[in-house]
């Protein structure tokens, strides 16, 4: 009679066996997940070596093609940056990526410190960018570019440098300690900084303020004129700048303000 | 406003911080204001090298219509160096023995080494022996203002006169006073220096 559905020390015995299977099958399924995902792993990193190899000289020449791929990258959740410190298998697959960022990073701090008592450690980064590819003999990539060009190379034996290349290589530079950031002003310029001095909210602001309005020269009184302050706030501000930083250049002959401020990455050196 | 280069009449090029307004006004920050100086005082040694000028005056930057105004102006944007700043500039190349008060003990006034004093030794014995002058006696005249165009014409004499004083250290040359003045006489190089 098998009514009273299995209760006693038989059902005890069976309830037992049937967890025991239970969890045999499911250390069973997991084994069998796991085995699944190590393949899919590798798998997918052999695609990826096989991908990056076959396109590498794609990826080093072109910024568009380097901007794709690093995005894919980051998509998947994958850092192509890591380098031998983290012990990745990065380092063996694409080394020669992690090496050409670290190349663009030592080049950019090279640009900064040349630059650093011009500007203050202010750089744009359509400056910096300009001057790396300079320095690299790689032309600009975007049309527009700097109208003091009387000495354009006509060949070049790397690729041009884009704005993401230079934010990404900035990155990397942090650990080092040397303080170099991006810092993105109001109106979405961005600038790397090689200092590390707080920017002054007031500077910040005149900054922003110079290079928005068109023109790279700015007086107090258009400063307080524009930005509602007040004239001592605006000449204090401005000296500031010009005397404890070094941000910018002062113009004593202007017919109309007395003063005119000049911010330095406005002036090009040939 | 993107600044730019400019050639002048002449046919020298001033570079482009030659633009920016703010490069003829003397800077109170100290490092600007050594990169502003040093700048200048590439472009003085240039144009002085281009037009073989030999002389700069603080005066320069108070007057115009002469040789100076295309370097010390910029009428393009209506700048020009003022004298105190050019006061402090010819200070400076003085401090870095590019340049020499002259006549000595004033300071408004200086002599340009856009070739050094050693280097116009060189020159002025190099000349002498191509033109077949060793061993004779020469006036200063003669150096300075040659019948046919030389390295060293229209050198001023104070300049002549330290090249020679050179030259006497390595026994190349020697000063002489002679009925209408001085004269100085060249020997080749022994070799020996």
């Amino acid at each position: 009679m098998h009514r009273l559905n299995g209760v006693g020390l038989a059902a005890l015995d069976r309830h037992t066996t049937t967890n025991n299977s239970y969890t045999t099958l499911s250390t069973t399924l997991s084994h069998a997940q796991i085995t699944h995902l190590q393949a899919q792993l590798t798998l997918f990193r052999t695609a990826l070596t096989a991908f990056a190899a076959k396109h590498r000289t794609a990826i080093l020449d072109s910024p568009s093609f380097r901007h794709k791929f690093t995005q894919m990258c980051s998509s998947i959740g994958v850092d192509p940056l890591a380098g031998p410190r983290r012990g990745g298998w990065w380092a063996e697959v694409i080394p020669w990526v992690g090496d050409w960022e670290y190349e663009l990073g030592v080049q950019i701090v090279d640009v900064c410190v040349s630059t650093r008592e011009r500007n203050g450690g202010m750089i744009e980064v359509a400056d910096l960018c300009r001057l790396l590819n300079k320095l690299r003999g790689s032309p600009s990539p975007s049309p527009s570019s700097s109208s003091s060009s009387n000495s354009s190379p006509p060949s070049s034996n790397s690729s041009p440098v884009t704005e993401p290349d230079i934010l990404r290589s900035v990155k990397t530079l942090h650990p080092l300690g040397a303080g170099y950031t991006v810092l993105t002003l109001s109106d979405g310029r961005k600038y790397v900084r090689s200092v590390p001095k707080e920017l002054d909210q007031d500077q910040a602001v005149i900054l922003a303020f110079a290079r928005g309005s068109g023109s790279t020269s700015t007086s107090d009184d258009s400063v307080s004129t524009t930005l509602g302050w007040t004239r001592a706030r605006a000449t204090a501000a401005l000296e500031n700048m010009l005397l404890r930083d070094g941000l910018c250049w002062v113009d004593e002959q202007d017919r109309e303000a007395e003063r005119v401020y000049w911010v330095t990455s406005a002036m090009r050196w040939d | 406003m993107a600044l730019s280069t400019h050639t002048t009449t002449t046919g020298f090029l001033l570079p482009s911080i030659h633009s920016a307004p703010p490069f003829f006004t003397q800077q109170p920050h100290p490092t600007s204001l050594s990169i502003a100086t040093e700048q200048w005082i590439q472009i003085i040694l240039k144009y002085s090298r281009h037009r073989r000028l030999f002389t700069i005056r603080v005066e320069d930057s108070e007057t115009t219509g002469h040789d100076w105004d295309e370097v010390l102006r910029n009428e393009r944007i209506n700048r020009k160096v003022l004298p105190s700043y050019l006061s402090y500039i010819l200070a400076q190349m003085v401090s870095q023995k590019l340049a020499a008060y002259e006549p000595p003990k004033q300071d408004r006034s200086v002599l340009i080494y856009w070739r050094l004093p050693e280097e116009w030794a060189e020159v002025l014995h190099e000349w002498v022996s191509s033109t077949g002058h060793l061993n004779t006696i020469m006036t200063f005249y003669e150096i300075t203002d040659p019948p046919i165009e030389s390295p060293l014409s229209g050198l001023p004499i104070p300049l002549l006169r330290q090249a020679i004083t050179i030259l006497s250290k390595t026994n190349r040359a020697q000063m002489i006073a002679i009925a209408d003045g001085e004269g100085v006489r060249f020997f080749p190089s022994t070799g020996k220096a």
